[in-house]
């Protein structure tokens, strides 16, 4: 008797069952994805692709064909840039021959089409995907200070915040040698320096600011008056929320990476994002975060697109770069 | 038999007719109680009347009748479903006393009876189940379970595959006034809310209403289930018990005083830490994990008749499901986590009769509801200078518990009004979500961290009801009714005032039409995480600063016909109802986070609509019998911050729902149930396409592509249909101190694969298919029960 109720209460264990099954779902497969972070710092750079449907193995993802994709970026003061293909080993993209780039305060809209492409789903080529977006004005940091005690770095700065809504992204790299790991427990690896000259490792912080918080998802009372320190891994993305038109003093706390040999050396850039580039990162690590989550658990959350008939982001930033040595010293 | 009864009941009305002289204008009011005889029960809504002066009433919920006639002399009538009808020939000179005794009728053997209402007596919106035949319906792994049988109801829906949750025309299973002899309970569930916390055993009356909700119930906005415990008996000692295949049950009842005192007790178990421990047999290598999982709980019912017209109960009612997890890893590291959840309830109410035509019912209780999770890690360090442990403990909790008193007021001035009114007051104490932790290291500061986001957060609400029952001879009968609430929470107050209308007019035979209107209102939220609904952290949650009330706005009509004599009827509804304040978990938000943020940052806010259309047929009476409903439903959602502020489907949203529900006696002691359910798929949220992203593509140029998915439209997809057939055999057989029966059949027995969840498997499957997680294939079905 015992062991027919263990049976039995093995098979009701073991009934939890899998099977693969057909379910229709809206099809968005082979919608054009279009990606630009425009910055004066930068000529015009588009990349391309095709949506697939979500049950493909990402890798399969296939490009569009580069010869039949027209990607036209033109700006509100009637000038047109049609981009040409520009391949790369570190991803093939469609860049301005003219060396064109764009300006704060210009807003920008971003053609895509690809003519030469048949869906097998829908037998035409997709909608071509439009975009629009406004480049903001910089913002500096002001008042920079850097301390360092016991091998925790204060850096403190403050920023004239202009009126309306804005949007920021503040990233902290840490100069090290080339072609050398950090020496301590981090996983992170080593980057190729697009300039050439040093590696620049994202480097962790801390920080109590209400406004970071945002940085946080879609929950967190900005206002609530705790000291929380948040912890963000090489960047924080905020808004202004909470000192809109006004100037405000963020700190920041970080131990750097320790190099023997090498003196520390430290760059911070704020970002100033248009809302679309903002509203895009700020939903893109909620969706990566909340991924790790039991489907059910939780409700998903969508990643924003500004991109008409497709996918992606059309958004812009401009940059303010200090750098600084573990003296405080620009350099 | 069934037609010998109807004889003998006529007769007895024609000799009724013949008895009753004409009224002299002075009018006497026969007042009393409804018992059982054997057993000393009252019994609610058993029909009373004077067939010759076409005057009637029925007993409350608590037995108690009054019926006022202008005659001297007559002859009244009192019929129950399930027992001997009984007449008294009475002569009038004054106000009179009658307590109605009904005897219990001669069952045969097995065969069921099914319902308690027939005909004009039906009510639109309103179901009242059989025990006996909630307790014969096949049950998953033969554990009875009443809020899976009000599932094959029409109108409503238990949410994912196998949960005992009821969506009730569009609802939530938090806008569920589930009241346990008068209280509401908070935590219906056990086993991740795959069974019912009810104990069939110990409950005398369950009536769940989707509709026309009279002026009495308020507080939610969605439904009311009525559950009446039994009082005990008070002649003779007696019992039941059964054994499952996952717990067992033992209910006792008896006489403390005999015909003045009495007590019910039930207990229910599991005893699946056993049969764990037993299927480890079965596996070669020690576990590094081992779990344990547990239920009980267990119900009383004190029952003391002070005088003629003073009764008092204590009713209580404690529960717990408890989860238990002990893994240890290679390197020294153990993690011990328990999850617990509590509901209690406990209630002291007081009946008192004021005169002939007044009934007082006055009730004081607490419940409450706690969720808790505990967790302890410890790891073991060892240097090689020297060993020492890591220590963390964890605890997040949430809570809710009510103080409620309340006193109702039924009077019946003459048979045409039964009017009630009501106030009550609850003192409502909420702790939304908090966590403690303490983090220990040999060299580092003690870390402690004690997270209240909002605190306890105490509210008080107060409702104030009346309503009146009435007839206008030969038009309708209807009963109109208003309530009027307010809620007082951080200084701040919210008022309701909600009308309630509810209209029958009988048509011919007994063909009735109804319609009714109400509106709703409620104060006090239920967050569940997506997709799963009663399976985890369930959040009660007060009206914060700038949050809204649940509020419903209902109308339906219908048409209800019985058959005379063939036991046949038909309902059709049709209702419409409007749904704002509504609230769910913002995308990303999992459940714990409400310990860390105010929960009105947790959820978006919206709007709500469903309308739909229910017909169902019984057959009552015959060795077979039982019930085909059919539901057309539709249920969407539209809040500002979703689906770009466009409506869209709810999640339990399903348009077609029909459940067969058959009974047969094959023989005297055997009797045969089967339930076949279909029902079309719900919406689901599911991802429609994929794309690489460059999220790393930063101030220095550098790549880090990665793919994400793309949802589409909210709720757009669908699941695939479901359904099941489920079966089960009762083998009864009556012995000299009782019955004995053994239930044997099969859950699901064509094993149709139901999806409790999809998933994508992204690099593995071909595109276009989804993993589909089923819980309950075919399962078998087996309990023994003794009733003495």
């Amino acid at each position: 008797m015992l062991r027919m109720a263990g049976i039995i209460f093995i098979l009701f264990l073991l009934g939890a069952c899998e099977s693969i099954i057909d379910v229709e779902t809206p099809s968005d497969e082979h919608k054009i994805v279009a990606h630009s972070f425009f910055t004066p710092d930068s000529v015009w750079t588009v990349n391309t692709e095709l949506s697939l449907h979500t049950s493909g193995f990402p890798v399969t993802l296939s490009s569009a064909d580069p010869g039949q994709t027209v990607v036209v970026v033109s700006d509100d003061l009637g000038g047109v840039d049609t981009l040409r293909y520009n391949p790369e080993p570190s991803g093939d993209n469609y860049r301005s021959a003219r060396g064109m780039r764009p300006r704060p305060g210009v807003t920008y809209t971003l053609r895509v089409e690809m003519p030469g492409f048949i869906s097998s789903e829908t037998l035409s080529p997709p909608a071509p995907a439009e975009a629009s977006a406004r480049l903001p004005e910089r913002v500096p940091v002001q008042n920079i200070a850097y301390s360092n005690d016991n091998g925790t770095s204060l850096l403190s700065f403050s920023i004239a915040d202009p009126p309306g809504n804005n949007y920021y992204r503040l990233e902290l790299f840490q100069v090290g040698p080339e072609d050398t790991g950090p020496i301590s427990n981090d996983t992170l690896f080593i980057r190729s320096a697009v300039e050439d000259v040093f590696n620049y490792r994202e480097v962790d912080f801390r920080s109590t600011d209400p406004a970071f918080r945002f940085h946080y998802g879609a929950v967190g009372n900005l206002e609530q008056n705790e000291d929380i320190n948040f912890d963000f891994y090489g960047r924080a993305v905020f808004s202004d929320d909470l000192f809109d038109g006004m100037s405000h003093n963020i700190e920041i706390t970080f131990k750097p990476h320790t190099y023997p040999g090498f003196q520390p050396r430290f760059t911070i850039i704020l970002s100033t994002l248009s809302y679309e580039m903002f509203t895009y990162l700020h939903t893109l690590d909620q969706h990566q975060q909340t991924a790790s989550y039991y489907a059910s658990e939780v409700y998903p959350i969508p990643v924003y697109t500004n991109i008409k008939n497709g996918f992606g982001v059309f958004g812009g930033y401009v940059t303010d770069t200090y750098r600084f040595d573990e003296e405080g010293n620009e350099w | 038999m069934h037609s010998l009864r109807h004889y003998s009941l006529a007769i007895v009305a024609l000799l009724a007719c013949m008895q009753a002289r004409v009224a002299t204008g002075q009018s006497w009011t026969i007042s009393g109680y409804v018992e059982d005889t054997s057993s000393g029960e009252r019994l609610q809504r058993v029909a009373i009347g004077v067939p010759a002066l076409s005057v009637g009433t029925v007993s409350n919920a608590y037995g108690f009748y009054s019926l006022t006639v202008r005659a001297d002399s007559v002859v009244l009538l009192a019929s129950h479903i399930g027992y001997e009808a009984a007449s008294y020939s009475l002569v009038l000179s004054a106000d009179r006393t009658l307590d109605v005794a009904l005897v219990p009728r001669t069952i045969e053997l097995d065969e069921i009876e099914v319902r308690g209402e027939q005909g004009a007596s039906l009510q639109p919106g309103w179901h009242t189940a059989s025990l006996e035949q909630i307790k014969t319906l096949p049950a998953m792994l033969g554990e009875v379970d009443i809020q899976k049988t009000l599932q094959l109801l029409p109108g409503v829906q238990g949410g994912v595959e196998g949960s005992s949750g009821m969506h009730v025309r569009g609802g939530g299973l938090g806008q569920n006034l589930i009241l346990l002899d008068g209280l509401p309970l908070y935590n219906p569930n056990h086993l991740f809310g795959f069974l019912s916390s009810f104990n069939a055993s110990a409950m005398k009356h369950v009536e769940l209403i989707k509709g026309g909700f009279p002026a009495r119930y308020g507080g939610r906005i969605s439904s009311v289930l009525n559950l009446t415990m039994k009082e005990g008996n008070l002649k003779k000692f007696a019992g039941e018990a059964s054994i499952g295949i996952l717990s067992s049950q033992v209910t006792l009842e008896g006489p403390l005083k005999k015909d003045q005192a009495s007590f019910l007790v039930a207990a229910r178990r599991t005893y699946l830490e056993p049969l764990v421990a037993l299927a480890r047999l079965f596996q070669n290598q020690p576990p590094l994990e081992r779990t344990r999982y547990f239920f009980h709980d267990a119900n009383l019912k004190l029952n003391y008749i002070l005088s003629r017209r003073d009764r008092l109960y204590v009713s209580a009612y404690t529960g717990q499901d408890g989860w238990r997890s002990l893994s240890d890893f290679p390197n020294g590291q153990t993690e011990r986590d328990h999850i617990d959840w509590f509901g209690h309830l406990a209630s002291f109410r007081w009946n008192r009769a004021l005169g002939a035509r007044k009934f007082a019912n006055t009730l004081i209780g607490v419940t409450n509801y706690r969720f808790q999770q505990r967790f302890n890690e410890v790891e073991e360090i060892t240097t090689g200078q020297e060993d020492f442990e890591d220590v963390y403990n964890g605890k997040y909790f949430s809570s809710i518990r009510d103080v409620t008193i309340k006193t109702d007021i039924d009077y019946l001035p003459n048979p045409r009004h039964y009017v009630r009114v009501g106030l009550e007051g609850t003192l409502h104490r909420f702790t939304p979500g908090a966590a403690e932790a303490i983090f220990e290291a040999p060299g580092e500061d003690l870390v402690k961290i004690d997270r209240k986001p909002v605190g306890i957060v105490k509210s008080q609400e107060l409702a104030l009801y009346v309503e009146n029952d009435l007839e206008i001879p030969g038009v309708v009968r209807m009963n109109p009714g208003i309530r009027f609430s307010i809620y007082f929470v951080d200084g701040r107050s919210h008022r309701s005032f909600e009308p309630r209308l509810s209209v029958r007019r009988s048509l011919w035979g007994e063909a009735t039409l109804h319609a009714s209107y109400t509106e709703m209102q409620q104060y006090v939220h239920l967050l569940q995480s997506n997709g799963f609904d009663g399976l985890s952290m369930d959040l009660w949650l007060p009206l914060a600063a700038g949050a809204h009330p649940l509020q419903a706005r209902q109308v339906t009509t219908g048409f209800t016909y019985a058959w005379p004599t063939t036991g046949y009827d038909v309902s059709l509804d049709a209702y419409r109802k409007w749904m704002a304040g509504l609230v769910q978990y913002r995308g990303g938000v999992p459940p714990i986070e409400s310990a860390y943020t105010e929960w009105p940052d947790l959820v978006e806010t919206g709007d709500g609509s469903s309308y739909g259309f229910e017909a169902m047929v019984r057959k009552t009476q015959g060795r077979l019998t039982g019930w085909v409903a059919y539901t057309w439903a539709r249920t969407t959602r539209q809040f500002e911050n979703l689906n770009g502020g466009k409506s869209f489907p709810d999640r339990f949203d399903r348009r077609h729902d029909i459940a067969v529900v058959a009974q047969h006696r094959l023989a005297p002691g055997i009797n045969i149930s089967a339930n076949w359910l279909f029902g079309s798929g719900y919406a689901i949220w599911l991802p429609s396409a994929q794309y690489l992203v460059t999220p790393a593509w930063d101030t220095f140029g550098n790549l880090l592509e990665s793919s994400v998915v793309h949802y589409g439209p909210r709720n757009a997809s669908r699941l695939p249909a479901y359904h099941r057939l489920d079966v089960s055999v009762r083998f009864s057989k009556r012995r000299a101190w009782g019955e004995q029966a053994f239930v044997v059949g099969a859950w699901n027995v064509y094993n149709k694969m139901n999806p409790f969840q999809l998933e994508i498997d992204t690099p593995y499957i071909q595109p276009g298919k989804f993993r589909r997680l089923t819980l309950f294939p075919l399962l078998p079905i087996l309990s023994y029960n003794i009733t003495f």
